[in-house]
């Protein structure tokens, strides 16, 4: 009796055997080449005919017509970010008490109303004129103030948008989404060199990537140097002015002033203005990213400032305390550029802080050399 | 005994005025740029643009991508002699008078040696720089020559035996087999190893080269042709040292005659390698500090597998025998070596726009192995899909209910354009059996009547971002 404890070897019939994987097949995948016929209607990007080599008129490019002819790209669906569940209670609170106030505020206007009519009809017409003017400014400044939210939410797709299409490979995205962005900048007259300067540029051929940089080059590059331009300007004044007061108290109001300006000067440069309601958004926006900004890089770009380490700390707490607010200050403007820049920026043209702080110590040193000469000359 | 033969050759090399460009390019004054593609891979036409484009580099808005040009840093660009007299100088006027006229042609294929040199002037924004010297100027040199001739720098490494080996081994399969008939029935007549007389030679050869020519015909299109002079003599039309070829098989004894038709071969070959090869070698291609290496593989995809493969072949090795990297005491010394490799897919506006991609990748699959051994080196690297000349329109339309991206051209045997979607070009190199007939329509364009006649714009696809990678971190 012989048992093995192995298998031994066996030869099959090859069709006795039943493949566990589908076998290996060519499959003969493409598409056939195709001529055209020759009545078929072609299509061509007409604002791209301006670098065809048949092209005779120039004049097409000043007349910017956005609807980009290629495919539209589907916009991938973002995914819901906020939860119904979780806002549902307090939301239904919020509903009630509004309409709650809002019925009491129409009742007890109608049943005014209704008391001024019985005293006299002429005081109850001039009240029923003033409630509806009231009421219809009212109405107009809520319907604007949507809008510039509507605009500020646009900002913030195509920035959602414009991060899928930086290491995009592909072609045809990026026309779309560039001439979206474009139409933001269409009314302005100091665009309009810009856009064409593009629109001259970019051929069909150029894949997503090269739109974007163009775009970028041609159009974004000029309206970052005004930003940066706002935002240095900004915290030199900023810096400035917390060096040389005294008062603590007016400090923090001066800085938070100037800040939400600066806010709302950046907005309006890159997508229009903000709106009141829109400008706080905003504004709470970038306070949020400033608040969850990576911690390390807070410390290499700030903190030396805000904790007294540099040499100016050496040479004055005043100083310091100066250079601290104006870095603050830039460091809000530079959120601000990135939160309102329609086009997300790469890190090889993202704005850097430790540039504008260079400016800063410059102006300030030249303030306090000034004054030192001053001093002396006195 | 071989580094004071190195140093030999290098202080025999160290003229007056050999020192005084090698200087320059250490200092980053003067590039040299290695053109490399096969015959008819657009060599002269991309050379023909992209000087037509570096000397409108002032004018207009077509080198978005060269930022030399685009931050307006540019000064101005001109033609120079070229300081070597005994090299003809690139014929750029005939060009691209040819590519401007009235009905506009591609300019003739290149039959010799011809060199060009770009002066570009520029400010500088090194801040050092500037204090000195505001104003700069870089030479760029640019080398033409008959794509065929490439094929022999291989030979260099090889010795006769080992060449006829391969050349042998090459014969075994299709479409060679087929083509060589002739050339080895008459072969496997001769004796190898016995007395022969010259007119055998001279029929042994000359049945070669009409075989080599054979397999350059269009419709077999094979890239890989050993001696390049074969199919493109230059000046050595019928010249003796072009009267050689491989042998079938190598002869195993040790008896033979002193004039045996293997040893006379043998000589030949080598002198050929001596006076030709090596001299074409050291002059022109021994010293460069920048690669484009330039590949039509739409007319590959075309005929077949076996004409792609053989062009892969004969690219790998070509690539193999530019010298990147290398760590030699002189290059150390003058750095003098090949650190940045453009790989580039020309003839890109024969595709639609949306293959682009598809054919960047393809070229990357296609010559990974150079790619490997050069990125290994250390060398930057980068693959583009170009056009130098541009001259269809990207159109769309709907076919069969479907909307279908093509392009629209003049096609060069007809008059009439046409609107075409040639297929597309597929992201992995396809198996044998993949490549069916009809998969694949690139039918060759007419060049696009320029507007302008002598003028500011050839159109192109990315010739300004080619420029940028090669030239564009020494300004």
């Amino acid at each position: 009796m012989t048992t093995t404890a192995w298998a031994t070897p066996k030869i099959f019939d090859l069709d006795a055997v039943e493949n566990v994987e589908e076998e290996q097949k060519v499959e003969l995948n493409y598409t056939q080449p195709v001529i055209i016929p020759a009545d078929a209607t072609l299509k061509t990007n007409a604002l791209l005919m301006a670098h065809e080599p048949d092209t005779s008129d120039y004049d097409e490019w000043d007349s910017v017509d956005v609807n980009y002819a290629g495919g539209a790209a589907a916009i991938a669906p973002n995914a819901p970010t906020r939860q119904l569940d979780n806002v549902s209670l307090w939301g239904w609170l919020g509903v009630s008490l509004g309409s709650f106030l809002l019925l009491a505020l129409v009742v007890d206007t109608a049943l005014f109303l209704d008391e001024q009519y019985d005293n006299s009809f002429v005081l109850g017409t001039v009240f029923l004129v003033l409630i509806t003017g009231i009421t219809a400014t009212a109405l107009g400044l809520t319907y604007r103030s949507y809008n510039k939210i509507l605009q500020l939410k646009t900002v913030s797709e195509l920035q959602a948008e414009g991060f899928q299409l930086f290491d995009s490979q592909g072609h045809g995205r990026a026309m779309p989404y560039v001439n979206r962005v474009a139409s933001l900048y269409l009314e302005r007259p100091d665009m309009k060199g810009n856009l064409n300067q593009f629109y001259a540029a970019v051929t069909d051929a150029h894949h997503d990537q090269e739109v974007y940089e163009l775009f970028t080059q041609k159009v974004m590059s000029d309206l970052d140097k005004q930003a940066y331009q706002i935002v240095v300007q900004r915290s030199k004044e900023t810096a400035l002015l917390t060096m040389l007061s005294q008062i603590g108290l007016l400090d923090v109001i001066f800085t938070l002033w100037r800040n939400t300006a600066l806010v709302k000067d950046i907005a309006t440069l890159y997508s229009g203005r903000p709106g009141f309601i829109g400008s706080f958004m905003l504004f709470g926006a970038v306070i949020q990213n400033l608040l969850y900004a990576d911690v390390s890089e807070a410390a290499a770009d700030g903190m030396a400032e805000i904790l007294g380490g540099s040499v100016l700390s050496v040479m004055s707490g005043q100083m310091a305390q100066g250079l601290g607010s104006g870095v603050m200050t830039a460091r809000v403007g530079l959120q601000a550029m990135q939160n309102c820049r329609p086009m997300p920026f790469d890190e090889k043209n993202k704005p850097r802080l430790r540039h504008v702080r260079k400016e800063i110590v410059k102006s300030m040193t030249e303030v306090f050399s000034k004054k030192d000469s001053a001093g002396t000359a006195g | 005994m071989e580094v004071p033969e190195q140093a030999n050759k290098w202080l025999s090399q160290l003229s007056k005025a050999n020192l005084k460009e090698r200087l320059n390019r250490t200092f980053d004054r003067q590039v040299k740029l290695a053109v490399t593609g096969l015959s008819r891979s657009g060599k002269t036409v991309f050379i023909t643009s992209l000087v037509h484009q570096l000397l409108h580099g002032l004018e207009g808005s077509h080198l978005p991508f060269f930022h030399i040009v685009s931050s307006g840093r540019l000064q101005g660009t001109k033609l120079m002699h070229h300081p070597d007299m005994h090299i003809p100088a690139f014929r750029y006027d005939p060009s691209i008078e040819q590519l401007c006229q009235e009905s506009p042609l591609w300019p003739e294929p290149t039959s010799g040696l011809s060199q060009i040199r770009v002066a570009i002037r520029y400010q500088t924004d090194n801040a050092l720089v500037k204090k000195v010297n505001p104003v700069n100027t870089l030479f760029v040199d640019i080398v033409d020559y008959p794509g065929e001739w490439l094929l022999d720098l291989p030979l260099l490494e090889l010795s006769y035996e080992d060449w006829s080996m391969q050349i042998a081994d090459m014969c075994q399969h299709e479409p060679r087999l087929s083509l060589s008939k002739d050339w080895r029935e008459f072969m496997a007549q001769q004796d190898v190893t016995g007395q022969v007389t010259d007119e055998t030679l001279r029929k042994a050869s000359e049945l070669y080269t009409e075989f080599l020519h054979r397999c350059k015909d269009r419709q077999y299109n094979m890239s890989l042709l050993q001696p390049g002079r074969f199919t493109m003599p230059g000046d050595l039309k019928g010249a003796p040292l072009l009267e050689f070829c491989p042998v079938l098989e190598l002869p195993s004894g040790t008896t033979q005659a002193a004039e045996s038709f293997f040893l006379i071969m043998k000589k030949r070959y080598e002198s050929y390698k001596e006076h030709v090869v090596k001299k074409f070698y050291t002059e022109h291609f021994s010293s460069f500090d920048r690669q484009i290496v330039l590949v039509d593989m739409l007319r590959a995809f075309n005929i077949g597998h076996a004409s792609f493969t053989d062009m892969r072949e004969a690219l790998n090795m070509v690539l193999r025998s530019f010298e990147y990297g290398k760590t030699g005491l002189m290059n150390k010394l003058f750095g003098l070596k090949i650190d940045r490799l453009l790989f580039a897919a020309t003839k890109a506006d024969h595709v639609t726009p949306n293959q682009l991609p598809n054919l960047e990748r393809f070229l990357q699959q296609m010559l990974t192995q150079s790619y490997n051994d050069v990125i290994f080196e250390g060398v930057t690297t980068e693959t583009l899909a170009l056009s130098s000349v541009k001259c269809t329109q990207a159109a769309h339309t709907q076919f069969q209910g479907q909307k279908i991206s093509c392009i629209k051209g003049v096609p060069l045997d007809s008059n009439q354009p046409i609107a075409l979607f040639p297929g597309e070009v597929p992201t992995d190199i396809p198996l044998p059996e993949e490549w069916v007939d009809g998969r694949f329509n690139f039918v060759e364009f007419k060049p696009p009547r320029l507007t302008n006649g002598n003028g500011n714009r050839i159109p192109h696809i990315r010739l300004d971002r080619a420029l940028e990678f090669l030239i564009g971190d020494k300004f």
